[in-house]
């Protein structure tokens, strides 16, 4: 995985995965300048808490949900939806990034 | 307890397979396929992205059912849905019904099209989530062909949105797997993940055109959680 994201480096904006049952949107980290991470894998299932702590831009544990993003030539948005038991949506900016 | 011990035994018993096949590292062909879509706006580009929803639940209902609602007001032009697309395993044969009952019947209604990408669940070999048979993701591709909702040409793949966005995806569930691959190419070190290396994480046209790039992947390495922090089940 890290030879992709080695590969991946100065080519892919954001990278987007799941395989962990929360939402995390992290800045570039050291070894990648420039190379965001947006997680979302809280569609169906749901997961602890975390254990690690690492700084993230956002992050939602324990909760259904996902991710949307609204891309224009010149920003990025990405929008965090959680979803309680009774179905109420709750909306949050958990990243701008801008070009240039 | 029960479920211990059958992982225990899957355990063992894969270990002993795998041991007795050949290692394969011979360079593999990836071809650069091309995902076909749609025409998307251009200018401002809408994304649903979720990632591990085919339980099947209430859960997966319930944020589908929000996923409506949110599209309905806001909009949503693409999807992109980042494995484990069926739990425990993913179908054997591109006709089961768990593609209507799971994805079709789920999603449908919110009419847009999905790139999908394969996780470990729908690799399953001996035990739902070991991420050993390969298979699985090529049963995904052999569904793409029957609904074109579902986007998924190939293992991996490019999918262009005019000079806005480009997004490659690539199939990293054999990274993910808790067992080796049933096909030695699978496995880690093996002719499918290093063949992959660079080839497949690049963007093509948009990148020329100042677009965005977006990697499509199962797993990450950036994290607060067990696995990604870990590499022993995303390597």
């Amino acid at each position: 995985m890290r030879d992709l994201y080695g590969a991946a480096c100065g080519v892919a904006d954001v990278i987007l995965s799941g395989h962990v049952h929360a939402l995390e949107v992290f800045a570039p980290q050291p070894g990648c300048a420039g190379m965001w991470t947006a997680v979302s894998g809280a569609a169906g299932e749901v997961g602890d808490g975390p254990v690690g702590v690492r700084p993230a831009a956002f992050a939602a544990y324990g909760q259904p949900g996902f991710l949307r993003l609204e891309i224009t030539p010149d920003a990025l948005t990405v929008w965090a939806y959680t979803v309680a038991e009774d179905g109420v949506v709750t909306a949050r900016e958990a990243a701008r990034l801008r070009r240039g | 307890m029960l479920p211990r011990l059958r992982m225990g035994l899957a355990l063992v018993l894969g270990g002993l397979l795998v041991a007795c096949a050949p290692r394969l590292t011979d360079n593999m062909n990836v071809p650069d396929v091309q995902a076909g879509l749609p025409t998307l706006p251009a200018d401002r580009l809408r994304v649903l992205v979720m990632g591990d929803q085919g339980t099947g639940t209430d859960v997966q209902w319930r944020v589908a059912a929000a996923m409506r609602e949110v599209c309905a007001r806001e909009g949503c032009d693409l999807g992109v849905g980042l494995g484990d697309n069926f739990y425990p395993s993913g179908p054997k044969d591109a006709s089961s019904p768990l593609f209507r009952e799971r994805f079709a019947d789920v999603y449908g209604p919110l009419g847009v099209p999905f790139l999908m990408v394969p996780g470990n669940h729908d690799e399953s070999w001996l035990v739902g989530g070991d991420g050993a048979d390969a298979r699985g993701a090529e049963v995904q591709v052999a569904y793409s062909r029957l609904n074109a909702q579902w986007v998924m040409p190939g293992r991996s793949y490019r999918a262009l949105v005019g000079a806005l966005a480009e997004f490659f995806a690539v199939d990293t569930a054999p990274l993910a797997a808790y067992l080796p691959g049933l096909r030695p190419a699978d496995r880690p070190g093996g002719a499918w993940p290093l063949s992959g290396r660079g080839s497949r994480a690049r963007c093509g046209a948009a990148g020329r055109a100042g677009g965005w790039c977006w990697g499509i992947t199962r797993c990450s390495v950036t994290g607060n959680t067990g696995m990604p922090v870990s590499t022993t089940t995303c390597r």
